[in-house]
């Protein structure tokens, strides 16, 4: 053997077996990372291992990528009352416009891997496309001869899908309400005094009803622990210990959590499963990537987050497992995590010092970005923090709740108040008011 | 010569048995306009005219979905189409006029203009013709689209983004297109 004479085709031979090998392995039994064809988009780098929820066996074509988009936001596209929609640019009138952009495919505008290329709300197209279908728009709308067609899709002025809040209609009913509404407040939560309500034979717990005890924890911690519980809205809602620690189970992973919790929580859970906090754990995604990738830690977000952060996250990252304090899970909790400039400014805002002043007319992190949904007679918390982010004029109805909408549209096209957090005044009103009122004036005079 | 004769004629005999009879695009086309425009003009007259103009219970209103209100008619049967189109069912159809409030839905192709046109200047007929569009010919029919009710008529004559504001009920407002690939 020590005689053998390697030739160099035999170094090849193994460099090209090992590689194989190593390729092989990273396809079949781990992440897939080798595969990845360049970075994902921000809304989905949390997914971006997970290949085949996209991709299929990695040969389907077209169609079945169309179909993965639609299949994780087609509810939220309807909720938008989309602008163009698909079905849209079925018309075959449309053939001439659809050569220049098949704006049936999502993937005409969004395409993934290609960060260089890749703009605001991963889109990808340059960013006057809106002059591709609507170029005689001056035409048309002769006080839109002043403006490019890059600023179309800008804040304030028009998005693609979700129109919802900046229709003409809808501006031009609120215009003139004043910057801060006359005792505004965003709806108050009623989950608890709906179940008091619906449960009428069920009563709180105290301490004393607790059913578990805590072999092998210090007596202190343990009184600790139940202390919290007897406080909490569990113990106010006739859930105990053991509704939780079933078999007496004491740790849990981040699945582990969210799955526990939304067995009671399910619009939560969803809903947090939808946004980039909880993503990773989406009952749409493989079962397979779930498991090796596991939940979301702050450590893999693409926006600065503090390094002391680091734990995979479920639902107790923010609400203590005990305690459920919301105040604790509104603020202290978005804060240990998030570095940016928007959140560390929060603290020098004037939300933040109402909210110190009283957590029911103040406002928190998650006043804004989980927000209060009012369903029938029921108020929910929306528990994905994206829903109402991009573009941020979703946020619109939020803010309408203590101020008006000149006043929240031209803050919310305001970089820079953006970035430290509307401690400045809203000193810029934005322009499209002056159209609106043009217009309001043009409809009046034709009457 | 008689041979030939009779082969010819088996030959043209099978050929005849294995083509099959289909429906003229023309009256296939005037078929589904009878449909379009009996709904249309149901829903105008029995459902908006009468809920929103005669008795007022509700309003109707482009952004029906955040007022709570009917959706117009031309919004009505644009949804149906969409619907149509989506189900791939082998014909499209479309709301299209040369006084269009919605600008996207003046005539963009060249038949679309030459048809919208004649049915305008000939009142109670309608256009057929053929267009390519893309890389598909298509069979296209336009039909008139007359103001069945006083709530077409007011709408679009008081809309402030409405190019005409003299119609009259019974008038041409704009025309149905109906295609089918070929």
């Amino acid at each position: 053997m020590n005689n053998y004479k390697f030739k160099f085709w035999h170094y090849g031979l193994i460099l090209t077996l090992c590689a194989a090998g190593l390729i092989t392995y990273n396809l079949e039994a781990s992440d897939k990372s080798y595969f990845l064809g360049g970075e994902a988009t921000h809304g989905h780098h949390q997914l971006e291992l997970a290949c085949t929820t996209c991709h299929g066996d990695g040969f389907a074509g077209e169609a079945f990528i169309q179909q993965a988009c639609v299949g994780c936001h087609s509810e939220e596209l309807e909720d938008a009352n989309d602008s163009h929609p698909r079905t849209k640019f079925l018309d075959p009138r449309n053939a001439n416009l659809l050569k220049q952009l098949d704006a049936r495919q999502c993937v005409a505008c969004h395409t993934e891997h290609k960060p260089e290329i890749t703009h605001d709300m991963g889109v990808t197209l340059a960013s006057d496309f809106c002059v591709h279908c609507h170029s005689d728009i001056a035409e048309n709308r002769p006080n839109h001869a002043e403006f490019t067609f890059d600023s179309c899709a800008s804040a304030g002025c028009h998005n693609y899908h979700d129109n919802r809040y900046l229709h003409e209609e809808f501006l031009a009913a609120r215009i003139g309400a004043s910057d801060l509404v006359a005792n505004g407040q965003l709806p108050v939560r009623n989950l608890v005094a709906r179940w008091k309500q619906a449960n009428p034979q069920r009563h709180s717990l105290s301490r004393n009803d607790a059913d578990m005890t805590f072999p092998g924890v210090p007596e202190d911690t343990s009184a600790g622990i139940i202390q919290q519980w007897a406080t909490s809205t569990h113990a106010q809602t006739d859930t105990n210990c053991s509704g939780c620690h079933v078999d007496e189970k004491m740790t849990f992973t981040s699945a582990e959590i969210v799955e526990l919790c939304g067995s009671c929580h399910v619009d939560q859970r969803e809903n947090f499963t939808q946004g980039k906090h909880g993503l990773r754990l989406s009952p749409a995604t493989p079962e397979t990537f779930r498991k090796i990738t596991g939940a979301m830690t702050p450590a893999e977000a693409v926006i600065p987050m503090k390094e002391t952060s680091g734990k995979p996250l479920s639902c107790t990252s923010c609400h203590y497992a005990h305690e459920t304090d919301t105040r604790y899970a509104a603020v202290e909790a978005c804060l240990g995590c998030h570095n940016d400039e928007h959140s560390l400014a929060y603290r020098s805002s004037a939300h933040f010092k109402a909210w110190q002043a009283d957590s029911e007319t103040g406002v928190s992190c998650a006043n804004c970005h989980m927000p209060r949904e009012t369903h029938g007679d029921r108020v929910v918390i929306n528990h994905n923090q994206n829903h109402n982010l991009r573009p941020n004029e979703k946020m619109l109805p939020v803010c309408l709740n203590c101020h008006g909408v000149e006043f929240s549209v031209s803050a919310l096209a305001d970089e820079q108040l953006l970035e430290n957090n509307f401690s400045q005044s809203v000193t810029n009103r934005h322009d499209t008011f002056r159209l609106i009122r043009e217009r309001i004036t043009k409809k009046t005079s034709s009457k | 010569m008689r041979k030939s004769a009779f082969i010819f004629a088996a030959i043209a005999a099978l050929a005849g048995c294995g083509e099959k009879s289909g429906i003229e695009p023309e009256r296939m086309a005037d078929a589904i306009f009878s449909v379009i425009e009996a709904d249309r003009a149901s829903y105008t007259n029995f459902v908006v005219n009468r809920l929103a103009n005669e008795e007022q219970v509700i309003k109707a209103d482009e952004h029906w979905k955040d007022n709570k209100a009917l959706p117009l008619p031309a919004q009505m049967m644009r949804m149906g189409a969409e619907r149509v189109a989506e189900q791939e069912a082998g014909f499209n159809y479309a709301l299209l006029s040369q006084w269009a409030i919605n600008k996207q839905n003046k005539p963009r192709t060249d038949l679309e203009q030459q048809g919208l046109q004649f049915i305008n200047d000939n009142p109670g007929k309608n256009f057929y013709g053929t267009e390519t569009l893309g890389d598909t010919e298509y069979f296209t029919a336009i039909y008139p689209d007359v103001a069945v009710s006083p709530a077409c008529v007011s709408c679009h004559n008081e809309h402030v983004d409405s190019p005409r504001t003299d119609f009259e009920l019974g008038e041409t407002m704009g025309g149905v297109v109906i295609r089918f690939p070929m």
